[in-house]
């Protein structure tokens, strides 16, 4: 039997094992397991959204669970909510919750948004032991009423258990939805590279919070399932170890995945019982811990990933000097259609520069630059090392504040815009250091940097609407016609990582046009490149500005500049130096002493 | 090569030239093969290992510790080092090639523009010393007239006799200073000879020195 056919076979009768649990498992305490496990995968799965996808860890998500155990608890028992309904407000009241969060958090990465997490769930931990005429204090919440559907009362384990299976499939199926569309790529985008994420257009606040809201209603939802299944409540549903044991389940079982987070609470959730039956208490959770730090140290990826990593597979192979092919006319023309979809008409997308100034600290980096950038033309930044050439790209596409000065662009002023939004009016970049998604295919990458030209919203990825698939369909179309393009069609399966250097700044480029720039800032395009190749980026470069494009070009390679740039400026210490055709500056004096020296007769 | 030689390795990208540099280096350990240096194989040792018999690697993309000073980086350079006094001169031989770093001693890493950086990372890898050095782009992202001064640079280093194997994009001023040179192609040398036979060559004038 071939591979995938073997795939299939085993899921089969994983699908069948699953449905038919309650039939062959004699003992309810097994039943029990499975419904808890059930219960920890919805949690995992919702944590995973956040820490496996847009990279951020929430030490708060047992908040969310009590949130939904309680708001579901105590309108079942104090209002006669039916328990469907209690259900269903538990879910929106933690999403409400991980709304606040996610905005409360919009500033705050990494350490921060852990240690606001914390505090968050610290917070509704204590209200939920002190607002006694609420939540009946320590004592908790007995007597909750279980679900019934119609005449039949969901009581037994055996019904809970299928009502938690279709819960637990369903909250996959959302998951799995979320991560095969362009809201799920903008997650794993601000994971990889945040910088890089806005420069092609995607608004990392609309995306964090977006992802703590789906996260947090997932959590709501397990926690009122966990309420109606145990029929009571107590504050010890904030418990931190309840946090630690679904961060342990998304991290062992494999974060950033799918399966991950259900294999993890599989087994984390069966193993302390198992470990119960097979030793003495002494030794749970000295065993439990072993095991744990065994796992971490020979899968260190998490089961899913390690596993799934060792299965080999095709690799593309190597791509010659030839690689780097010319680009295909058809390629042209296609990017050229869509380009000129813009609003706005091309002709009136020129960049005005007036009077710039930038300054880190007491040092100006920029001292009042000006110059201009016209639809269709190449305009070069050349000049010595600390010029101010990188830092007037990042004033301009809105990664620095500006002191002084104007940014404008087709009647739009760009002074305060964010990246996104910059990118969003079509003015796009690329980064000096090599700034790819390190861990995802070139095929991915070139996806992300197609975010803008979807419009697939959550409902729509939700419901997998024919046109949402459609779409989907056509920007893959897309970026495999971008990837021909800039002539990576080799490489287009194979991580960004592991590509040579000059190869990640084709990627770099075939994402930039991605995102449909009708201005297009590149930072040293030909950096690592060989002589054919550096021909081959000049001819990318030429066709871009055929298409209408205006072009600004920050590069050291006079041949390069000198070759294809309609109007050179020269930066020297912040202040623009000289402007004009390459033959005026190439023979210019102060350009010659400041920057080019003698090399310039042999470029 | 031999002691004293200016190899250089051109290729096109993706050949294998700056995995050839990590693996000597110890940054990659190599699924087979031999590499000896002075005598000893090296092949598949820690990179600080490597770092204290005497090869130094200045790898491409301006790779330096962003956090720390000018100053602290280019004494992580030295960290294998015990010869304080003669530190402190490499120190300042370091500073006289590059007078902007003196100027910016005092300043985080990361803070400085790209090229800047690049010399910084130069400079870094001579601290330490090295009977060997690698450099892997070593021109990358430098006005017109630092490349010269830094070709000048790796010309002195070479001159005082520091074996030097270098991995260029430049292949026109590499070759030209090079007393030999290897041409790779998808992970093995294609072609090999002394570097002016090299720029001679129809194949290499067409590839890598670009019209």
């Amino acid at each position: 039997m071939s591979r995938p056919g073997l795939r299939r076979a085993g899921l089969g009768a994983l699908v069948v094992l699953t449905l038919t649990a309650p039939l062959w498992l004699a003992n309810p305490y097994y039943l029990h397991i499975l419904i808890m496990a059930g219960i920890f995968a919805i949690l995992a799965l919702s944590l995973n959204l956040l820490l496996g996808y847009t990279g951020q860890l929430s030490l708060g998500h047992a908040a969310f669970f009590g949130i939904g155990a309680y708001t579901s608890a105590l309108l079942t028992l104090r209002l006669d909510w039916s328990v469907w309904a209690g259900l269903t407000a538990g879910m929106l009241t933690a999403a409400g919750a991980g709304w606040a969060i996610g905005r409360l958090a919009l500033k705050l990465r990494g350490a921060y948004f852990v240690l606001v997490t914390i505090s968050f769930a610290g917070v509704i931990s204590l209200v939920s032991v002190n607002w006694m005429a609420l939540t009946n204090g320590p004592l908790g919440l007995p007597g909750i009423p279980p679900p019934s559907l119609g005449p039949w009362s969901l009581r037994s384990k055996a019904a809970y258990y299928y009502l938690v299976l279709a819960a637990t499939a369903l909250a996959w199926l959302v998951c799995a939805r979320l991560v095969g569309s362009r809201i799920g790529r903008a997650f794993v985008a601000l994971r990889e590279n945040e910088p890089l994420a806005e420069s092609v257009g995607i608004d990392v606040t609309r995306s964090l919070v977006l992802a703590a809201v789906v996260s947090a209603a997932m959590a709501g939802l397990a926690g009122g399932l966990y309420a109606h299944y145990t029929r009571f409540v107590s504050p010890e549903v904030f418990l931190f170890t309840y946090t630690v044991t679904m961060v342990i389940m998304v991290v062992a079982g494999g974060k950033g995945t799918l399966a991950g987070p259900l294999v993890g609470a599989l087994l984390f959730t069966a193993l302390p019982e198992a470990l119960r039956e097979a030793t003495s208490w002494q030794w749970q959770m000295l065993t439990y811990g072993v095991i744990l730090v065994l796992l971490v140290r020979f899968l260190p990826l998490g089961i899913v990933s390690s596993l799934s990593a060792a299965i080999p597979r095709a690799i593309d192979q190597g791509a010659g000097p030839r690689a780097l092919a010319r680009p295909q006319p058809d390629g042209t023309a296609g990017a050229a259609s869509s380009a000129s979809r813009s609003e706005l008409p091309l002709s009136n997308r020129a960049l005005a520069v007036r009077d710039l100034a930038v300054q880190f600290g007491g040092v100006s980096a920029l001292a009042g630059v000006s110059f201009d950038v016209r639809p269709g033309s190449i305009t070069s930044l050349i000049g010595p090392n600390g010029a101010g050439k990188t830092t007037a790209f990042n004033a301009i596409t809105g990664y620095l504040r500006v002191v002084r000065g104007q940014i404008g662009y087709g009647g739009a002023t760009l002074n305060g815009l964010r990246p996104s939004a910059i990118a969003r009016l079509g003015v796009v970049r690329t980064f000096q250091k090599t700034s790819v998604f390190p861990a995802l295919t070139v095929m991915d990458n070139v996806m992300i940097g197609l975010h803008l030209r979807g419009r697939a919203g959550l409902v729509g990825v939700l419901s997998a609407r024919r046109w949402v698939r459609d779409e989907e369909a056509r920007l893959r179309t897309e970026a495999e016609r971008l990837i021909a393009f800039v002539g990576l069609d080799r490489r287009r399966h194979a991580v960004a990582s592991a590509l040579a250097y000059g190869e990640q700044r084709l990627v770099e480029l075939a994402v930039a046009l991605a995102a449909r720039p009708a201005l297009l800032l590149l930072d040293e395009p030909a950096a690592g490149l060989a002589g054919a190749e550096r021909d081959a980026v000049s001819d990318l470069v030429r066709r871009i500005r055929e298409q209408g494009i205006g072009v600004l070009l920050v590069e050291h390679d006079m041949r390069m500049v000198m070759g294809i740039s309609d109007t050179v400026v020269v930066l020297d210490h912040g202040v623009v130096i000289a402007e004009g055709p390459p033959t005026a500056i190439q023979s210019h004096p102060e350009v010659v002493r400041a920057y080019l020296g003698s090399a310039a007769a042999q470029a | 090569m031999q002691e004293g030689e200016l190899v250089c390795l051109l290729g096109a990208n993706g050949a294998g030239k700056s995995s050839t540099l990590r693996a000597i280096s110890g940054l990659l350990r190599p699924t087979g093969g031999r590499i000896v240096f002075a005598g000893r194989d090296i092949q598949g040792r820690e990179p600080a290992e490597i770092l204290e018999a005497g090869i130094a690697h200045c790898p491409e993309g301006r790779r330096v510790f962003p956090y720390l000073t000018v100053d602290e980086n280019l004494a992580m350079g030295a960290y294998v080092r015990r010869d304080r006094r003669a530190i402190g001169e490499d120190l300042e031989r370091v500073c006289n090639h590059f007078p902007i770093l003196r100027e910016r001693r005092r300043q985080l890493a990361g803070t400085l523009s790209g090229g800047e950086q690049q010399m910084l990372a130069i400079g870094r890898a001579l601290m330490a010393r090295p009977r060997l050095i690698l450099f892997d782009e070593p021109s990358l992202g430098l006005a017109p007239t630092v490349v010269e001064t830094t070709f000048r640079i790796i010309a002195d280093i070479r001159r005082r006799g520091t074996t030097v194997l270098m991995v260029e994009q430049n292949a026109y001023l590499a070759l030209r200073m090079a007393d030999r040179g290897y041409v790779m192609e998808t992970g093995r040398i294609v072609l090999t000879g002394p570097a002016g036979d090299l720029l001679g060559n129809d194949h290499v004038r067409r590839a890598y020195l670009g019209g």
